[in-house]
């Protein structure tokens, strides 16, 4: 006996799916292959020939929506940098000097770094003024560490192509010059976990390329499988991991020395669903997340320990380092509600940090800790976009006071400290324009004051080891 | 079949399966993530990582599934971003426009389920649409979502008991 429900069921879905017709398949199709003529352009065929490899140009004309997407994508998500890794086991250069990346009871108490205050406004030499250019030459070198920021500006008007510059940005918002001559359509992907080096990804054929900074010189290029993610390991950064899923059905979590070497395929099955591995500081470990379980694995893949998705959700993804010993994760439990749990590494089951759906009504979905001991979280609305709440030490949640100029919802671009960058668009919320027009601005959480960063959209990664 | 002929992807028509397949992978998608320059997207993803692994594929009928597999796959990976990093701005925010647009030709009632069905596990909301608009068999599902023929029972089951809860009053 048919359910009572199925017959509406049917209907719905056929109305629906019927809604998109061959003709309205094509014009999208049509549409797309438009677009990315217009990406791949004269200059970029002639500069970054089609590899030998690749069977043809259209199978590049396949590939690049996604690519495409994925760096539109990670603009916001300020490229949060999770340092991984195994065989590079000395000490590392600069450690992150935030409370809220850093690594289990096994890592070294951080040293400061000179800008570890960059939370506060910084303008003491050797900084730039905010907003003035230097050249590469002009880096204080020694002072780059923790509030650092790299940066990749987006071409106005079209936002999925990339600027060739590549921008070092210090605390105090003064900026300098590393390159511009990163490949045509690359996107800035990592930092490495020593502060050394850049990874961006080229997107026509998704190859890697390393910078040294110093130098602004390419030290690698790499073919890596298509990737759901794709990340430096830890400490220094002497290789990448990523979930390679050019095989959908059989995604493997894979190590590539930065020149391409397969270094290692991860034999544990669990881990195939990760989208983020947060490693602890020797890179001796690593956490990830499956479809199932949390799950705590030695950086061979062997099983250590797995943590419970908590009672009424039905899986969870890792976000970050929350304390010296837990980790923050995002438990969802269908697609439109999440919340945040605190998932101590030694075991047990995960503590609750958020309840409720907030004020934008489908959960949350990132938290950050401030100095002040507030929690800064981002409530997510239906469309895409985030408000923002502020978890006080006395467990109350209000309202987050937003800077002049900056209206919700909207999103974080990237978080150091108690500095926010916040994207703000000439469209808030569901609305839209024709002439969309974004600003990154800088806010520092505690003590309120703003900046402008830029003016336009920019690819962000922080400090490897800042919160992001 | 041997290792010869199941490497060689000479019986792999692509183009055909293309033409033949498209649209209706395309209207699963839809489905799925919702809108439709999405699951346009998706579905090139499929065949593209069909057209890598073709050798791997015995027959047509195999690659088919492959490429629901994939399609499937590929959707829960997009919500699975935009849930979690949802800040694919303009191409999220157009998504959503347009997906509201297109629901809005829709009758009420065809709406009122579509938000219901929207309210379901995402495994649940793939199973339905694999039973319901697919007119896949159990086992077709399973092999689609890697999951036991149990539990395609089950999440179909219980995925339509919650609709009929949701949405029987306004029957």
């Amino acid at each position: 006996m048919s359910h009572p429900i199925e017959e509406r069921l049917r209907d719905a879905y056929q109305a629906k799916a019927g809604q998109l017709t061959e003709a309205r398949l094509d014009q999208l199709t049509a549409a797309r292959e438009h677009g990315l003529d217009e990406l791949l352009g004269t200059e970029h065929t002639a500069e970054l020939p089609i590899v030998d490899t690749a069977p043809n140009r259209r199978q590049h004309r396949w590939l690049a929506p996604g690519l495409a997407a994925a760096a539109i994508a990670a603009v916001a998500v300020g490229a949060v940098m999770i340092a991984t890794g195994q065989p590079d086991s000395r000490p590392h250069p600069h450690p992150a000097a935030t409370h809220v990346s850093s690594p289990p009871t096994s890592a070294p108490t951080p040293a400061p770094t000179a800008s570890q205050t960059h939370g506060q406004p910084v303008a003491a030499p050797p900084y730039l003024p905010a907003g003035q250019t230097g050249s590469r030459d002009q880096v204080p070198w020694s002072a780059v560490g923790s509030g650092w920021r790299l940066l990749q500006r987006q071409n106005p008007g079209d936002y999925a192509t990339y600027d060739r510059k590549l921008y070092l940005y210090d605390p105090a918002g003064g900026r300098y010059l590393i390159t511009d001559a990163l490949p045509v359509q690359s996107r800035l992907l990592a930092w490495s976990p020593d502060g050394q080096r850049a990874m961006v990804q080229m997107l026509n054929d998704g190859r890697f390329r390393q910078f040294d900074l110093r130098t602004g010189n390419v030290v690698s290029t790499a073919t890596l499988p298509q990737a759901a993610f794709t990340t430096y390991t830890t400490p220094r950064g002497l290789a990448m991991v990523m979930v390679d899923d050019s095989n959908p059905v059989k995604p493997q979590f894979k190590r590539f020395a930065t020149d391409g070497t397969l270094e290692l395929t991860y034999s544990n099955p669990a881990l195939l669903t990760t989208e983020r591995v947060l490693y602890t500081p020797d890179g001796t470990e690593l956490i990830g997340d499956t479809s199932s379980a949390t799950v705590l694995l030695g950086n061979d893949g062997h099983l250590i320990r797995q943590f419970p998705v908590p009672a009424g959700y039905s899986r969870c993804y890792v976000l970050k380092w929350w304390t010296e010993s837990a980790v923050l994760e995002v438990c969802s439990n269908n697609l439109s509600f999440s919340a945040l749990f605190v998932q101590q590494v030694a075991g047990g089951s995960p503590s609750r940090l958020t309840s409720g759906n907030g004020k934008y009504g489908m959960g949350y979905a990132n938290g950050w800790r401030l100095s002040n001991g507030d929690v800064l979280l981002e409530n997510i609305s239906g469309c895409g976009d985030a408000g923002y709440q502020v978890l006080a030490t006395d467990g109350t949640i209000h309202p987050l006071r937003l800077p002049a100029g900056v209206t919700e919802p909207g999103y974080i671009a990237n978080m150091d400290g108690d500095l926010a960058t916040f994207l703000q668009r000439n469209f808030p919320g569901c609305g839209g324009t024709n002439r969309p027009r974004y600003s990154l601005i800088d806010y520092n959480m505690v003590t309120g004051q703003t900046r402008t960063l830029l003016d336009g959209l920019a690819v962000i990664v922080g400090w490897p080891g800042d919160q992001g | 079949m041997s290792e010869a002929s199941v490497q060689d992807p000479a019986g792999l028509d692509l183009a055909a399966l293309y033409s033949e397949h498209r649209l209706s992978l395309a209207r699963l998608a839809v489905l799925l993530v919702d809108d439709m320059a999405t699951a346009e997207d998706v579905v090139h993803d499929a065949f593209i990582a069909l057209q890598q692994h073709q050798s791997r594929l015995r027959n047509p009928d195999a690659a088919i599934g492959y490429l629901r597999t994939t399609v499937v796959n590929r959707a829960r990976s997009v919500l699975r971003k935009r849930q979690t990093v949802r800040r694919h701005l303009s191409l999220v925010r157009d998504s959503y426009a347009e997906a509201a647009d297109s629901e809005l030709l829709l009758a009420e009632g065809q709406r009122e389920v579509l938000a219901a069905v929207r309210q379901l596990p995402r495994r649940q909301q793939e199973v339905l649409a694999l039973r319901y608009w697919a007119n896949l068999s159990e086992a077709e599902i399973a092999e689609a979502l890697g999951i036991s023929k149990g539990a395609v029972k089950s999440n179909a089951s219980r995925g339509m008991d919650k609709l009929e809860a949701m949405l029987g009053a306004k029957r």
